[in-house]
């Protein structure tokens, strides 16, 4: 009964009906596109790196330089072990979100037909596994034997190689990954001997799976020098970075340090454009969302002041204040209906512009009906007050004239 | 007539302040965010070398081999060292440089000052007079002294403050990674942005302190930054290894003053792979690429996705605001069509009215672009607070503020345009029939 009174009285309306239409389109497309990127965001910033982050401090310097120093990262690991509440200390290559990774595809066959997705190198020094908190879940891990040094182009020597579980099933699936070997030149081949759950690589890029990595053993050497990372309590961090980075310059004064710190802030770096990007998104939306319940409340409140003879005369017929107040509920749920309807299409046309662009997945079906809901109740927010304000307007006003 | 509009129009906003202030409100809004990511956007895609940049070209060959050939793919977006040469010794074109980036540890004299690393950029001779760097002292090394692998330096201005106090410091000794270098030349103050010779050392914002020949670097095994990209058996780059001769690492730039001597070199850049391939060096048929700058920034997509995503949101904004102040406005206007049909009925033409109500919308436009300018500026404070490289560059110049007040007036001007036509269509009998 009520609906019929609402679709009557519309088209006296039509084209502020139709803009309010269009305007909620625009918006839901929007809001639906821009959760779902600041979703998207959100979720890549929550990557597991498989590391045991809140344990791991680092000092990164420039190295010892030439390979004759080798013998210098010992002892700067000998000094940094002594330091009281470090646990262990390593030099190595590759801590996920670093910011820089060595990148290679491994070839599968011994003739160099088949090459693998590209792998992040990680390598490091006798224990590194242990510091970063990798335990090995199928084969074994490094022995001491098997960590050895680098070729001319900074290859590992060592002809083993661990790695994740995510890349062994990428690789061999459904094989027993032991025991299989990667190729990383015509003669250079790596055999795998053990299994990680989970390692991430040092950056990551739209066309390279985060999880794709080949863990080696290296001894200390000069190509990989320029990174030590410590394990130790989460309390002790703040302290232990200090004391690390005074350590290392009191044994080589002419050592630069060019970053350290816990590696929880190396992450919140490494996500800093993320997260202001994130920001950034939810802000204007909270902005559209404020704008459009503005537009809509500021509408209603004028069409309440243009009719209010009217809505006195349906009170002098005997409509009740609640039929007054569900008219203009009423009304304003089938214009933002109409606005959803037309809303979905135009959130499918963002999303495919956007897909060929930036590379974005397709929008989930589940952020429609959300999104509705949420445009649904701003209306119905934006539109109480005016509409109680015309269920307030007295029968008697029929009788006046203006 | 004009004032006489204006005094209306005044008089119409007073009535009714709050739908006055909504309408204004949407219009800063919008104007303000899509003001703000535009001028990130217009800084960013900015040319670096306005004037020069036509005639500056940078030169791709394929020097990969056979393996995962694929017809028309991009050959790499470097050189190896040994193409680097040959073109550079072939000086083909008027200007020519073969450059790659990297780090240097600096060792002051002054015993106040620790050691520090500074960017470094390793580079041929002709690299000051192509890109027009400005010396403030001195000049570049001559191509001579880089063959000679000269131990001299250019140094920018920031580094010669710190260093030498800012005195001519031509002559005066620098040492850096152990090895004392002849001070030549000091550069004024220069960032070209974007970062357009080497976007693999960061984009914006990014600025060399010495500058050295590249000769001398590979003799010295200096650090190198950027990218690397290997195919066979190439590697290497870490450390003091120099990247093999199947590895990508240099930046190759040529200055063509005319395009038909680009036409020119293009066609000898496919001579020389023709050449290589017969050689034995080359694999792959001739593919080669010359592109001046701004058509390179262009294909490596300088601009960061965020900052396009983020623009093209801001302006969907503006649109939600528009539209927004579109039906307002369109309402506010039905609403007096009393009064309008007084107007009509005195005699007042339906142009007279459509500019009155014109008038109107350009008033709330006007005062929404300047409250749109005042948040503009704010967003770009908060834009230069964040923690990007390019961050620092955000600032409104004098054609962006231009841009503003025209964007604002425009798109209120078209917002009352539909407003205003529907109110003068109705009759004036009928106006004024209708209360």
């Amino acid at each position: 009964m009520q609906i019929r009174h609402v679709l009557a009285a519309l088209p006296r309306h039509k084209l502020v009906c139709l803009l309010v239409v269009f305007e909620i389109a625009v918006a839901f497309a929007i809001l639906c596109n821009a959760v779902f990127i600041i979703n998207q965001r959100v979720q890549q910033m929550r990557i597991d790196t498989g590391i045991t982050e809140d344990r791991l401090i680092f000092v990164r310097t420039d190295g010892v330089g030439a390979d004759a120093n080798a013998p210098l990262i010992t002892r700067n690991l000998l000094a940094l072990r002594g330091l009281a509440g470090v646990k262990s200390a390593v030099a190595m290559f590759g801590l996920p979100l670093e910011n820089m990774s060595i990148n290679f595809k491994p070839w599968l066959t011994a003739d160099m037909k088949i090459r693998a997705p590209s792998v992040g190198m990680v390598a490091g020094t006798p224990g590194y596994l242990d510091t970063l908190g990798l335990t090995v879940v199928q084969g074994r891990g490094f022995t001491d034997a098997d960590y050895d040094g680098v070729d001319q182009t900074s290859k590992p020597l060592s002809p083993v190689v661990i790695v994740p579980r995510e890349l062994a099933e990428r690789l061999w699936p459904g094989q027993n990954p032991i025991g299989q070997k990667i190729w990383r030149s015509p003669t250079r081949s790596y055999t795998v001997i053990g299994v990680v759950q989970r390692m991430v690589r040092g950056y990551l890029r739209e066309d390279f799976v985060p999880g794709y990595t080949a863990l080696f053993a290296i001894k200390p050497v000069a190509a990989y020098s320029g990174l030590y990372v410590m394990r130790v309590d989460p309390q002790d961090r703040e302290r232990l970075v200090r004391e690390s980075a005074e350590l290392l310059m009191r044994l080589d004064p002419d050592m630069l340090i060019n970053a350290k710190g816990s590696y929880a802030d190396a992450r919140a770096d490494y996500f800093r454009q993320d997260a202001s990007l994130a920001w950034l998104l939810l802000a204007v939306c909270v902005a559209m969302l404020l704008v459009t319940a503005m537009g809509i409340a500021g509408l209603a409140n004028f069409w309440v002041q243009q009719r209010r003879r009217q809505i006195g005369i349906r009170r002098a017929l005997g409509a009740t204040r609640r039929d007054i107040l569900h008219y203009f509920q009423t009304e304003n749920f089938l214009i933002v209906s109409g606005g959803i309807v037309l809303g979905v299409l135009l959130t499918f046309a963002l999303n495919l512009l956007l897909t060929m662009h930036y590379e974005l997945p397709r929008l989930p079906i589940v952020y429609l009906p959300v999104g509705a809901l949420a445009l649904w109740l701003i209306g119905q927010a934006a539109v109480l007050g005016p509409a109680l304000r015309a269920s307030a307007v007295p029968p008697v006003v029929a009788t006046r004239s203006v | 007539m004009f004032s006489y509009y204006l005094d209306l129009a005044l008089r119409s906003l007073r009535r009714n302040k709050a739908l006055t202030a909504l309408m204004v409100v949407a219009i800063a809004l919008g104007i303000g965010a899509s003001m703000t990511t535009l001028t990130v956007l217009h800084v960013l895609s900015g040319d670096p070398l306005p004037g020069k940049s036509a005639q500056l070209y940078y030169a791709q060959v394929d020097p990969q081999d056979i393996k995962g050939m694929q017809p028309n793919k991009e050959p790499p977006d470097q050189v190896t060292l040994i193409d680097g040469l040959n073109l550079l010794h072939a000086g083909r074109a008027d200007h020519q440089a073969l450059m790659s980036g990297g780090s240097v540890p600096v060792q002051p004299e002054q015993s106040s000052l620790d050691p520090f690393y500074v960017e470094a950029r390793y580079t041929t001779a002709d690299f000051f007079a192509m890109f027009d760097a400005p010396f403030l002292y001195g000049h570049g090394w001559t191509a001579a002294d880089g063959e000679a692998k000269a131990r001299a330096v250019v140094i920018a201005r920031s580094l010669n403050d710190k260093l030498f106090g800012g005195a001519n410091s031509v002559g005066r000794t620098l040492r850096m990674a152990g090895t004392s270098f002849r001070v030549v030349g000091v550069l004024d103050s220069w960032q070209p942005n974007p970062h357009f010779y080497d976007l693999n050392t960061g984009s914006y914002a990014y600025g060399e302190q010495v500058f050295l020949p590249l000769q001398t670097m590979l003799e010295l095994r200096l650090d190198r930054n950027g990218s690397t990209d290997c195919w066979g058996n190439g590697g290497g780059g870490v450390g003091s290894i120099l990247p093999s001769d199947s590895c990508v690492w240099l930046q190759f730039w040529a200055q063509l003053d005319s395009p038909a001597k680009a036409a020119a070199y293009k066609e000898f850049l496919v001579h020389y792979s023709q050449d290589q391939k017969a050689l034995g060096r080359f694999e792959r048929a001739p593919n080669v690429r010359l592109r001046n700058v701004m058509q390179w920034l262009d294909y490596q997509m300088v601009v960061p996705d965020d900052v396009r995503l983020q623009n093209g949101l801001a302006f969907g904004f503006l649109l939600v605001c528009l539209v927004n102040t579109v039906g307002l406005m369109l309402a506010k206007f039905m609403r007096r069509a009393g009064e309008l049909g007084v107007r009509r009925a005195l005699g007042a033409s339906r142009r007279a009215l459509f500019a009155q109500l014109l008038i109107e919308s350009g008033v709330v436009g006007l005062v929404g672009g300047f409250g749109g300018l005042l948040l503009a500026l704010f967003g770009l404070w908060l834009v230069r607070q964040r923690p990007s490289a390019y961050a620092a560059l955000a600032h409104l110049d004098l054609s962006m503020l231009f841009t503003t007040f025209v964007l604002a007036v425009c798109a209120t001007l078209l917002a009352g345009l539909l407003p205003a036509w529907r109110a003068c269509q109705i009759a004036p009998t009928l106006q004024l029939k209708s209360n």
